[in-house]
């Protein structure tokens, strides 16, 4: 869920989590109209969160169970294009992501849910923090960051979820 | 007379004191005479957008400064001299400027003008900006744009490319700047994969330029018993940076219901003191929205049972750094439709609206209708103060 900066008709953007859509929400007159549909690339990818630059007009989503994350290019009358997909790895499930202040740089945990035996959600990722180093055209990766990341944590990969910066 | 009509129809055809908008043959003919550019005018032109243009922007632009300056082909009212300025100057160096007003802005007597500046040449590809008189705006849908100036002299428009890069330089280097200082540092809210060390809080050199960029600096473990196997997920950075609140989640029938964790975060590497916060007749918490004011807009997918299908709520967290034993209190709650698990909190610049939406994993369980259709609740309301609250309470609420 993210309303688009800026936007005049306080329009925001949500993903279906199980139907591989992404709604156009018009919070005035309380609807929800499907503008891109994910099965285009990956079926049941699970799109979750999203972040948006602050004009608007790119919107990162990241999908748990496909292995691209989809990067999709707003328009400004409602129809988004997609601008670029980042291929994580094989065993990549990125879920939670954040953009910088100056929306240079796009980090991705590549973790999203696992309690063992409890609970119905059971989907891991390859437990990195990806750096993307984010150009007009698209995003590109910094993989040293992934790989100086692992060797620090003692026990392992870790399950990294939630970020924030400084 | 006639030059104001031309002003009109640049300003989107609004009427100005007496006179009415002249018909759509009369500007086409000054249009035709406009296009003829002479060295230090100013060239208006009408961009498509203008007609974006609000009614009530009409108000503002009838100020009569603002229409006496536009009939001189200036861009500023009287109000502005140094815009002007240094709009002047950079037309004799041989730049094409750009005026933007946004249309929410008043045009008084104290607001700068939004400028851009960008060489004359076309071969110069990228634009090169700067602030020309302390603001600048990219041209947007919505706004009007004037442009002006010419230049013939090739000599001239070298020295204006060059004197482009070199401001585009500069900006990168100030944009740069300010990037470093506001993510140093990573935090990262992790758990051991084996559930046998206790969660902890990774600090990462996030500083591009540092050596050590991406290593770990210092990692923050939970203390006390339970500490391991918490399955961390979202935290969020209070506006001020010097809280961060994260979540434990309660999912297990023996966990407690203080789940909402606030860490004081002392010279941007160590989080410090810890204080719980027990929000009453939620559990889950799951997405943080920092506020302005300090605190923070909290989903929270659960009731008071985490299982049960009561109605959800969001919370609004309240710091108070000064008060100590205050300094991590749960405010007041947003409650949201019933059988609703907030997961992801939207709300708009002012607050007036927030929106969430339902988390899918909860109803994965429920029927196969309500599986397929997102369901998201926008709800408007007022913000933080006393007055508001009673006005958030009684908010409307829309399933969408």
């Amino acid at each position: 869920m993210h309303l688009i900066p800026g936007d005049r008709k306080a329009r925001a953007f949500t993903a279906g989590m199980l139907d591989d859509k992404l709604y156009l929400v018009d919070t005035r007159g309380g609807r929800a109209t499907p503008v891109f549909d994910f099965t285009t690339i990956a079926s049941g990818g699970w799109p979750q969160l999203i972040r948006m630059t602050r004009d608007g007009k790119r919107l990162f989503i990241t999908m748990n169970v496909a292995r691209p994350r989809r990067d999709v290019r707003y328009v400004g009358s409602g129809t988004p294009v997609l601008l670029s997909t980042l291929d994580l790895g094989a065993d990549a499930g990125p879920h939670y992501l954040a953009l910088t202040g100056d929306e240079r740089r796009l980090v991705v945990s590549d973790y999203f849910l696992n309690e063992d035996a409890f609970g119905k959600v059971h989907r891991e990722g390859d437990h990195k923090i990806h750096v993307a180093k984010v150009t007009a055209r698209s995003p590109r990766t910094r993989p040293a960051l992934q790989s100086r990341l692992q060797h620090r944590v003692s026990t392992g990969p870790a399950r990294p979820h939630g970020m924030a910066f400084k | 007379m006639h030059e104001r009509g031309a002003l009109q129809r640049v300003l989107g055809a609004f009427p100005c004191g007496d006179d009415r908008a002249p018909s759509r043959g009369a500007p086409r003919r000054r249009a035709a005479s406009a296009r003829r550019p002479r060295r230090g005018r100013l060239r208006p032109t009408v961009p498509e957008q203008s007609r974006h243009l609000s009614s009530a922007h009409g108000d503002i632009l009838q100020s009569p400064a603002l229409v006496r300056s536009r009939s001189k082909n200036r861009l500023t009212s009287g109000a502005c001299p140094l815009t002007y300025y240094r709009l002047q100057q950079a037309s004799d160096r041989g730049f094409r400027a750009a005026t933007t007003e946004r249309p929410g802005n008043q045009f008084r007597a104290d607001t700068p003008l939004m400028v851009r500046f960008r060489p004359c040449s076309s071969t110069a590809g990228t634009a090169a900006s700067f602030w020309g008189a302390g603001h600048v705006r990219a041209g947007r849908k919505g706004e009007r744009m004037c442009r002006f100036s010419r230049c013939r002299s090739v000599a001239r428009r070298r020295r204006a490319c060059a004197a482009a890069a070199v401001v585009t330089v500069r900006q990168g280097i100030a944009d740069d700047r300010r990037g470093r200082e506001r993510e140093r540092h990573l935090f990262i809210w992790a758990g051991d994969q084996k559930r046998i060390g206790p969660d902890f809080l990774a600090v990462v050199d996030f500083d591009a330029d540092s050596q050590r960029y991406g290593e770990v600096i210092r990692t923050v473990p939970v203390p006390g018993p339970g500490a391991s196997g918490n399955e961390p997920h979202h935290v969020g950075l209070s506006s001020d940076g010097r809280t961060l609140a994260r979540r434990r989640p309660p999912q297990r029938p023996q966990e407690t219901e203080r789940d909402l964790l606030l860490r004081r975060v002392a010279a941007g590497v160590a989080p410090l003191r810890r204080r719980p916060a027990d929000p009453p007749q939620s559990a889950i918490t799951d997405e943080f929205y920092a506020l302005p004011d300090g605190g923070f807009l909290v989903t929270m997918m659960g009731g008071s049972e985490a299982a049960s299908s009561r109605p959800r709520r969001r919370v609004r967290s309240r710091l108070q750094h000064r008060r100590r034993a205050s300094a991590a209190a749960a405010g007041r709650r947003i409650q949201s439709a019933r059988d609703f698990g907030p997961a992801r909190a939207e709300p708009d610049g002012d607050e007036r609206l927030h929106l969430s939406v339902d988390d899918a994993q909860r109803r994965a369980g429920r029927s196969r209708s309500a599986r397929q259709h997102p369901r998201v609740v926008a709800r408007r309301g007022g913000r933080s103060s006393r007055r508001s609250r009673s006005r958030t309470r009684a908010g409307r609420s829309t399933c969408i």
